[in-house]
């Protein structure tokens, strides 16, 4: 009789302790870290797609609208190959094709800047990236070109670069 | 005699291990449930518009939801199909039904928070905005950068509580 009591008592705790632990975990949400550093991956991401995906000839704006009509720019590309190919002739014509398009991240006062191959392009920040507690960096290529015409177009050479956008926190 | 105390004592072993293994795991996973703590209401906000955030970015569904009727629309996003591409049609079309029937565009954008969309350009111009005005104290913003009419703009998510 005893023992009976014994293991009647030994189920109900058994059971208790189940039904305790499942009814905690199905009123419990568990907590994923969110992660702010996701923010900052999104501007890096976009800006890079901003530059790769927006052709030279296509932008409406008025320095590269300028650019076009005056036959200085290769009309067909992209911003990024059209910045890589400046970046070897003339920096000074990258660095304003860059902050031309970039412009709009300066008003969210963040740290950001575009380098190719190590190379820094142009930035936008309130600090420098030396003194930068984070960097988030996101690199892709511009794949490397002979001296050829696609679509009628003329391409100049350009070697394959490394273009990295790096978001930094202070 | 001997041979039963000793089959009874080994049931009893087993009981044991299978009972210490069980309460064990229940501890642990107690413990685990403990120490992690439900999201806060700001981080419920930041995640969700996130989300929101990519599915503004994505086409929608239809993909030209723009122009068929407000009940065949399931999924409100704003691109063209080309990356971070913001269609001003689409754009224009979520300001009418947010103005129409703001509780629709809620729905079609799966958020329970009230919400306002803007696409701002690097003079901080607003060029396009759908959804409530910006009053209330608990505001969460993300920016994204996005092509709009042809050149880089923000877009401004904002979820009001």
């Amino acid at each position: 009789m005893k023992r009976a009591y014994f293991f009647v008592i030994d189920a109900l705790i058994a059971l208790l302790i189940i039904v305790s632990v499942i009814a905690f975990s199905t009123t419990t949400r568990t907590r994923k870290e969110v992660s702010y550093n996701e923010l900052f991956i999104f501007l890096a991401k976009d800006s890079l797609n901003v530059l790769t995906e927006l052709k030279t000839f296509e932008t409406n704006n008025s320095y590269i609208q300028g650019l076009v009509q005056s036959n200085n720019i290769t009309k067909n590309i992209s911003l990024i190959r059209q910045i890589s190919l400046f970046l070897e002739t003339n920096k000074s014509k990258a660095k304003r094709l860059c902050e031309e398009m970039l412009k709009p991240l300066n008003i969210t006062g963040k740290n950001i800047g575009l380098w190719i191959n190590d190379e820094l392009v142009c930035s936008f920040n309130k600090t420098s990236i030396d003194k930068a507690k984070t960097i988030i960096p996101l690199k892709s290529f511009v794949s490397g070109t002979g001296n050829e015409t696609i679509h009628n177009v003329n391409v100049p050479k350009l070697e394959t670069k490394i273009v990295e956008i790096r978001v930094w926190l202070e | 005699m001997k041979k039963e105390k000793k089959k009874k004592a080994e049931i009893f072993g087993i009981d044991l291990i299978i009972a210490s293994f069980i309460f064990g795991a229940a501890a642990i996973l107690l413990f685990h449930l403990a120490s992690t703590k439900p999201y806060s209401e700001t981080e419920t906000m930041l995640k969700e518009a996130e989300k929101l955030s990519n599915i503004l970015l994505s086409e929608g569904y239809p993909k030209d939801w723009q122009s068929v009727s407000e009940n065949e629309i399931k999924i409100v996003g704003l691109g063209t199909g080309r990356k971070n591409e913001i269609s001003k049609e689409k754009m224009e079309r979520l300001k009418q039904l947010a103005s129409n029937n703001y509780g629709l565009t809620k729905e079609l954008l799966s958020i329970r928070y009230d919400y306002n969309i803007s696409i701002v350009d690097e003079n901080k111009n607003i060029l396009s905005s759908a959804g409530k005005p910006l009053q209330a104290e608990n505001i969460i913003k993300i920016t994204r950068i996005v092509i709009y009419e042809k050149k880089p703009a923000l877009l401004e998510i904002y979820l009001i509580k």
